[in-house]
C-alpha cells in the first residue's frame, strides 16, 4: 500500500543520511584544514611560578619559636645571610652592579630554585622602611647556565628539529610530492630548454627538485616551527612589549616577633632560550 | 521480495565506500582547499588577592596582629587610626594605584577604594580572595569570612 514502511525505505532513508553525513566530513575534514598557531610567554608564567616558589623558601622565611614557618613572612636574619642589602633601593650604581655581578650571584647552598639557563633577578623590598621614596632592599641574582643545553635549543637547531619532527610520511602527501615533482619537471623542462645552456634535462630535474621542496611542510607548519624555535625573550616581548618578566608579588619582612615590615617580592626572569 | 536489498543499492554503498577509501587515503591533501589558521596567543596572570589578604592579616597593629585586631571590629566599631592604618597598608602593596579595593567582613564594609575613572561597586572583580577568620564573643557566628575584592 502507498505510505508503507518497507525495510527498503528504511535502508534508502539510512543511506541519505549517510550521503549527507559522508559530504558533511568531506566539506569539514577534507576540504577544510584548520591550524592552529600557538604563542605563549612561557616566561610570564615561570615568573609568577618562581616568585611563589621564593616566598616559601626554607631559607628564607620565618619559622617562630615553636618551628613554625610561615609562607610569605620573610626573616631580615635569613634575606641578609642570602642577598645584597642596600639602603637606596639599589638606586646606587656600585650596589646594583653587585647583584648583577658573577661573583655574588646566590649559590645553590643559598638558595635551591631556579629554571635552567635562566637569569633570575630577585629584589625584595621593605615599603615600611623608605627615604625619600628610596626604601631598604635585599638583592640577587640566580643564574643556572648549561652550555650544552644552551647550545642544543639554539633557534636554528629548534627549526631544523621542528621541520624533521612535522614532516608528514603519508601516502596523501608522497602523492602531492609526486604530483609537484611531475608539474615542476615539466614546467623546469620548457623554461631549462628556451634558456641556452641549461637544457630541458637540467630545468626539469631542478623545477621537481623545487616542486618537492615546495611541498615538503605547508606554510602553517613553517610558521609553528617558527614560533616554536623563536627564543623566549623575543616572543615575551612579541606577546607583552617587554623582553623579561617582572612579578611583584606582597609580602612581610620579619625583623622580629613585633617588628613586622610590609613588603614586596620582585622577581625579573630572563630566560635565554 | 520486498524486503531485500537490490543489487543496485548495494552496487551504490560500495562504489561510494571504495571512493571514500581512495580519497581518505590518497587524495585527503590534495582537497584542502580552504585552510583556516586559528592565532592562540596565551598571556599568563595570577590572582594575587589571597596574598594580599594574608600579608595584610599578618601585619601587626598596636601589639596585636591584623588579624585579631580586624575580629573585634564586627563587634565594635574599627577606630579610625585602625582603619587608616589598613588603608594604607592596601594601598602600599599594590605596585600600580589599583581601580578599587574593598575589603568586607561579613557584610560589612572595613575599607573602600575607589579610584575616579572607575564606576563599579568593587564587588564582583577579576581579583578576589576570602579567608574564614575567628571572631571570639560572637555567639551568633563565631566564624566569619573576610573577603578582598580589588580590580587593576
Amino acid at each position: 500500500m502507498k505510505g508503507d514502511i518497507t525495510i527498503n525505505v528504511i535502508i534508502t532513508g539510512l543511506f541519505a543520511i549517510g550521503v549527507a553525513a559522508f559530504a558533511l566530513y568531506l566539506m569539514f575534514k577534507m576540504f577544510l584544514e584548520i591550524e592552529s598557531v600557538n604563542l605563549q610567554a612561557k616566561t610570564e608564567r615561570d615568573a609568577i611560578l618562581l616568585a611563589n616558589a621564593i616566598l616559601s623558601h626554607k631559607n628564607l622565611v620565618y619559622c617562630d619559636s615553636n618551628f613554625i614557618c610561615y609562607r610569605g613572612m620573610l626573616d631580615a636574619n635569613k634575606l641578609n645571610n642570602t642577598f645584597v642589602y642596600s639602603t637606596s633601593g639599589f638606586n646606587d650604581t656600585e650596589e646594583f652592579k653587585m647583584v648583577i655581578d658573577p661573583n655574588f650571584w646566590i649559590t645553590r647552598d643559598k638558595l635551591d630554585l631556579g629554571y635552567e639557563n635562566t637569569i633570575a633577578n630577585v629584589i625584595i623590598i621593605d615599603l615600611d622602611d623608605c627615604k625619600r621614596d628610596r626604601c631598604v632592599a635585599w638583592g640577587g641574582s640566580i643564574v643556572n647556565l648549561n652550555a650544552w643545553e644552551l647550545m642544543e635549543d639554539n633557534p636554528i637547531y629548534k627549526f631544523g628539529k621542528c621541520l624533521v619532527e612535522s614532516f608528514d610520511i603519508s601516502l596523501g602527501h608522497l602523492a602531492k610530492s609526486v604530483g609537484a615533482c611531475i608539474a615542476g619537471a615539466g614546467l623546469g623542462a620548457v623554461i631549462g630548454s628556451v634558456i641556452p645552456g641549461v637544457g630541458s634535462a637540467l630545468g626539469a630535474a631542478i623545477g621537481c627538485g623545487v616542486g618537492v621542496i615546495a611541498t615538503l611542510w605547508t606554510p602553517e607548519e613553517i610558521v609553528n616551527c617558527v614560533i616554536e624555535s623563536i627564543p623566549e625573550p623575543i616572543k615575551m616581548w612579541i606577546t607583552t612589549g617587554n623582553p623579561i618578566s617582572h612579578k611583584g608579588i606582597p609580602i612581610n619582612i620579619v625583623y622580629d616577633a613585633d617588628t613586622i615590615h610590609k613588603g614586596r617580592i620582585i622577581v625579573s626572569l630572563l630566560e635565554l632560550v | 521480495m520486498k524486503s531485500q536489498i537490490s543489487f543496485f543499492d548495494i552496487g551504490v554503498i560500495s562504489i561510494v565506500l571504495i571512493i571514500f577509501v581512495v580519497i581518505s587515503i590518497f587524495l585527503q591533501e590534495n582537497l584542502h582547499i580552504f585552510t583556516k589558521t586559528v592565532n592562540v596567543q596565551i598571556i599568563y596572570d595570577n590572582n594575587e588577592a589571597y596574598r594580599f589578604l594574608v600579608s595584610l592579616l599578618l601585619l601587626r597593629y598596636n601589639s596585636s596582629s591584623v588579624y585579631e585586631s580586624l575580629s573585634y571590629t564586627l563587634l565594635e566599631s574599627a577606630s579610625d587610626s585602625f582603619i587608616i592604618f589598613l588603608n594604607s597598608s592596601l594601598y602600599y602593596y599594590f605596585e600600580k594605584v589599583p581601580k578599587c579595593y574593598k575589603l568586607i567582613l561579613g557584610s560589612k564594609v572595613i575599607v573602600e577604594f575607589k579610584s575616579e575613572s572607575y564606576s563599579g561597586d568593587c564587588k564582583d572583580t577579576r581579583f578576589k580572595a576570602v579567608v574564614p577568620v575567628f571572631i571570639p564573643y560572637n555567639k551568633a557566628n563565631l566564624v566569619e569570612r573576610i573577603y578582598l575584592n580589588y580590580e587593576r
